[in-house]
């Protein structure tokens, strides 16, 4: 019968430890990234500008529609064609915004699009620009609202992290590989994975409900 | 103050307001009657250029709206109230009383919190300033809208149908709020249904029936008199009860 065994992480726990560290690093970088896209996109799909509203749609899909390996793929090896030479850790944090700057878009949006035109109106009445209003009035109210499937996107995002090993990245699930390539250990190092990546979700939703209850808002 | 110069203001076919012209001046409270669709809240709305005008020009303050530059400023000087209030649902009240003198104005914090204070008690409202617009009445959410208006200091309040929402009893307060700054000499153009705060506040009355001017009057003379001369409009009192 088999017997698990854990000795083998006395010596490499700290490449695991460098390894979620990795994880951290992309996923908070993809994140602000990310959410900076979503929003800009959502906005285009909300423009008046038909070729704003077209972009948009076609990013969204395209992205909504490929698997997330290929598009780290097409960023790995495409980005140095277009004369962009980058390290593995940015195109990976690049792959991870753009791929989930299209989820957050469609939430960010359904946001925007609970926002009653009389909150417009009120703005433009007491001075405000149109900027001005997007920026102090409805993208507060809108992202309160899309706040819940936002952190939702993000711990999708986390789990997605861990495709980036297969571009050389060292990611935890890749300095998993690592290990247990040294040790000949795999079964004891992905239940170790497997309840890290747990742990790191769990906490993500615990934080996302305490917000999420701190800045709820009542329409 | 308020120049309203030949204007004519359509949606697709409907022509709302014809070769509409009336000037305002920077007193006084004004009080347009005339039934529902007959282009009162367009013509508001056309002053603090929130509509488009098809032809004619507008001047608040001497400034065009047709020129896009002007409007931060004529919306400055004309504080708008609407029917249904809008408090930004993510502030506090205190906050959707001083987010627009700080933004706007340039205020300080500390002025535009003193000058919150002020507004809310005029209103009545100070105990209010940390609620959300969810725990407060309809007429209390009324009544902070006109406060955050007054917060900018504008030279005329457009209030449209502010009441018309409103149960008698949170009607009446708004009402009463409104007597209180009429009092104080705050220029007022009120579209509203309310005979008895036209008749105890308004110096001047206008109606309105498709789209053009019928009657534009001192109050007394309207109620007395005109009434009862113009078909239109004894009909229109007779059909709202008054
Ligand atoms: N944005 C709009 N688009 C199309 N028609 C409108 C719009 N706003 C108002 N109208 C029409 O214009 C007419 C006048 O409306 P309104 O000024 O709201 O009347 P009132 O305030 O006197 O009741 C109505 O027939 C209304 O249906
Ligand atoms: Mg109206």
């Amino acid at each position: 019968m088999y017997t698990l065994s854990f000795d083998f992480l006395r010596q490499y726990y700290p490449m695991l430890l460098q390894g979620a560290g990795v994880t951290l690093l992309l996923t908070v970088c993809s994140l602000a990234l990310g959410f900076l896209l979503g929003i800009i996109v959502a906005i285009m799909r909300r423009s008046s500008s038909k070729i704003f509203r077209a972009i948009g749609a076609v990013w969204v899909e395209v992205l909504r529609n490929t698997p997330f390996l290929v598009q780290l793929f097409f960023f790995y090896y495409g980005l140095p064609e277009l004369g962009i030479n980058t390290n593995p850790i940015l195109t990976g944090i690049i792959a991870l915004s753009v791929n989930i700057s299209a989820a957050n878009c469609e939430v960010i949006r359904s946001g925007l699009m609970a926002v009653k035109n009389g909150y417009y109106e009120c703005a433009y009445a007491l001075g405000y620009s149109k900027f001005q209003t997007l920026r102090y009035f409805i993208l507060p109210i809108s992202l309160r609202i899309a706040f819940r499937p936002l952190t939702n996107n993000f711990i999708n995002l986390v789990l997605n992290s861990s495709a980036t090993f297969s571009i050389t990245i060292v990611e935890l699930m890749g300095s998993a590989k690592i290990i247990s390539a040294y040790t000949s250990r795999p079964f004891e190092i992905y239940i170790i994975i497997l309840v890290g990546y747990c742990i790191f979700t769990f906490v993500l939703s615990f934080i996302s409900k305490y917000v999420d209850k701190r800045i709820a808002i009542n329409l | 103050m308020i120049e309203v110069k030949n204007i004519t203001k359509s949606f697709g076919d409907l022509t709302v307001l014809k070769n509409f012209t009336v000037n305002f001046k920077e007193e006084g409270v004004t009080v347009i009657l005339g039934p529902s669709g007959t282009g009162k809240s367009t013509l508001l709305r056309c002053i603090n250029g929130l509509e488009n005008i098809d032809s004619g020009d507008i001047l608040v303050d001497g400034l065009s709206v047709n020129d896009k530059k002007n409007l931060r400023h004529i919306r400055l000087n004309c504080g708008m109230v609407f029917q249904q209030t809008v408090l930004f649902p993510h502030l506090d009240v205190m906050h959707n009383m001083t987010v627009s003198p700080i933004k706007l104005l340039k205020l300080s914090k500390k002025e535009a919190e003193e000058r919150a204070e002020f507004y809310l008690n005029k209103v009545g409202l100070i105990s209010k300033k940390k609620s959300r617009h969810n725990e407060l009445s309809g007429g209390e959410q009324q009544r902070i809208a006109i406060a955050r208006a007054l917060m900018m200091n504008p030279k005329a309040l457009l209030l449209d149908e502010v009441t018309s929402a409103l149960d008698p009893e949170m009607s009446s307060e708004v009402l009463n709020i409104l007597e209180k700054l009429a009092a104080d000499g705050v220029c007022m153009l009120a579209v509203t249904h309310e005979m008895s705060f036209a008749k105890k506040v308004a110096s001047r009355i206008l109606f309105l029936d498709k789209g053009s001017l019928v009657c534009d009057e001192p109050v007394e003379r309207f109620f007395r008199e005109t009434r009862n001369e113009n078909e239109r409009i004894s009909r229109f009192l007779n059909f709202i009860g008054e």
